[in-house]
């Protein structure tokens, strides 16, 4: 039986960020994007209390908590901190998967008897934790990863709990679905339309008709509404070097003010194109189709993908498929927010091109990246990104120390 | 924060294990004194690495970096906002020995 320990940070970049400035401890504080338009990422839990939530905006959380402090997001402490973490991390054990950039998998079946059990073993590493950061942790255990993220989520914050194998039916038997690891609120919907509202049921559904409603995902739900769970952990050194876990590199952006105008949106979407570009060709890595995310005014957030005829990273091609998308999509509202990502990840093709133009274009793109990389992003950029302010967003949860990232 | 970015001269202890503590700057013709080390990070500008510090001197916190290439220290940012009732004691260190 695996032994596997989720350490996820509270309200981790507030935390952070209320560390670091004492005028904040004991505060509602919101932690948001440098534009001052962007969403809340993290609220405090003095915030929360007053319903305070991820991704509201801030005119929401402002209603809500007129007290409350909005702090600019830092994103240099938060990854300085999540690679230090990691550190700690391999310190119990060396199977580490850093899933997000504060949370993060241990399996410590093999380590945990060093350290005095499971349990004293995430005491331990709490108060490491604690000690180094001065933030606090909320650790939970479990047989799998779903019951050690269940452990974790019911014992927020600062919270230590165990789920034993055999404490699994109990505790699941009347907990709503939506309250899993993996079921959605679109899938909890579905199930229940089917007349199953709890685990419970979700268990002793009959695996035919899941099967008929959810495909092949129909048994997976059936195991996860008995608290079973066989994924195994990514440990991150399995992943480098290779495509291994990444799904996509993705950037997005909330612009400065709402577009309308296409033509005002291309230099966006060039230098996000230039961003996925350039972290899939650090990485080694090429895709197979573009996705144009735009969200309107009103917060309604839709993309549109596309397809190219060969595997890249190449800027101008992630550019020009996501202009191409943005002609064909006709505008209902002006835009706040725009994204590039990159999907179809696969292992770079180093075969030389036939006619030399290619190269040509490699050779400039190996250039301004390594320019880029010895003196700060953007040294070398495009003309058409001239003249406009670096905007660097907040950090993606799914930021992660080593490698490209699964997803953005 | 109010982004200041100027050149600072700084007394600073380099202890053992490369651990960097600013003890006093200068700044606008003003001695500084640093009464804590409130969070310690680094920050990557391209190939060089910076260490950062946010330090407080009782009333106002301020935002250091040190370049150890070029052995140069910058004021980076200000905020007066620390309030009275909240005045520093002992504060975790971001990489404590």
């Amino acid at each position: 039986m695996k032994t596997i320990l989720l350490a996820d940070m509270d309200a981790f970049f507030a935390s952070v960020e209320q560390r670091c400035n004492p005028a904040l401890r004991g505060k509602p504080i919101g932690v948001t994007g440098p534009a001052h338009r962007s969403v809340i990422t993290t609220a405090s839990y003095e915030a929360r209390r007053f319903g305070v939530k991820t991704g509201m905006s801030i005119r929401e959380a402002k209603a809500l908590c007129p007290q409350l402090i909005l702090v600019t997001g830092d994103n240099d402490k938060y990854t300085h901190i999540c690679t230090a973490l990691k550190e700690v991390y391999l310190s119990f054990t060396p199977v580490v998967e850093v899933y997000s950039i504060d949370e993060a998998f241990l399996d410590i079946t093999g380590s945990s008897h060093l350290f005095g059990g499971p349990i004293e073993t995430g005491r331990r590493l709490k108060a490491e934790i604690q000690r180094r950061f001065g933030i606090s942790a909320t650790i939970g255990i479990g047989p799998n990863r779903l019951l050690a993220k269940l452990a974790s989520d019911i014992s927020k914050p600062d919270g230590l709990r165990l789920i034993e194998a055999s404490e699994a039916g109990p505790l699941l038997k009347d907990l709503p679905p939506e309250k899993l690891w993996g079921i959605g609120a679109k899938t909890a919907e579905k199930l229940k339309r089917l007349g199953i509202r709890t685990c419970g049921e979700l268990a002793s559904a009959p695996a035919g008709l899941l099967r008929s409603c959810f495909g092949v995902m129909g048994e997976r739900l059936r195991a996860l509404g008995m608290g079973v769970d066989s994924t195994p952990l990514h440990a991150d050194q399995e992943e480098e070097g290779g495509p291994g876990g990444t799904k996509s590199i993705g950037h997005s952006t909330t612009l400065p003010h709402d577009l309308f105008r296409r033509s005002e949106m291309a230099h966006w979407i060039l230098r996000l194109s230039e961003k996925v570009g350039s972290r899939a060709r650090r990485h080694g890595l090429t895709g197979r189709t573009v996705t144009l995310i735009m969200r309107y005014r009103s917060f309604e957030t839709f993309e549109r993908r596309r397809g190219l005829g060969a595997a890249t990273n190449d800027t101008h091609t992630i550019f020009r498929t996501a202009m191409d998308i943005l002609s064909s999509t006709r505008l209902k509202e002006p835009v706040r927010l725009l994204g590039v990502t990159l999907c179809g990840i696969e292992q770079a093709d180093t075969q030389l091109a036939l006619f030399g133009g290619e190269d040509r274009r490699a050779g400039l793109l190996r250039v301004m990246d390594m320019l880029n990389m010895k003196y700060g992003p953007s040294t070398l950029t495009w003309a058409a990104c001239k003249g406009e302010s670096p905007h660097r967003g907040i950090i993606s949860p799914a930021w992660r120390p080593s490698g490209a990232h699964r997803s953005l | 924060m109010t982004t200041v970015d100027e050149p600072v001269t700084v007394v600073a202890s380099f202890g053992g294990g490369g651990r960097i503590s600013p003890l006093k700057f200068r700044w606008s013709g003003r001695v500084i004194p640093v009464r804590e080390v409130t969070y310690r990070w680094t920050r990557h500008v391209g190939g060089r690495r910076l260490y950062c510090f946010s330090i407080s001197d009782g009333t106002t916190l301020y935002s250091l970096s040190f370049d150890p290439e070029g052995l140069s220290w910058r004021l980076q940012a200000v905020d007066t906002g620390l309030h009275e009732s909240a005045r520093p004691r002992a504060y975790m260190h971001a990489s404590g020995r």
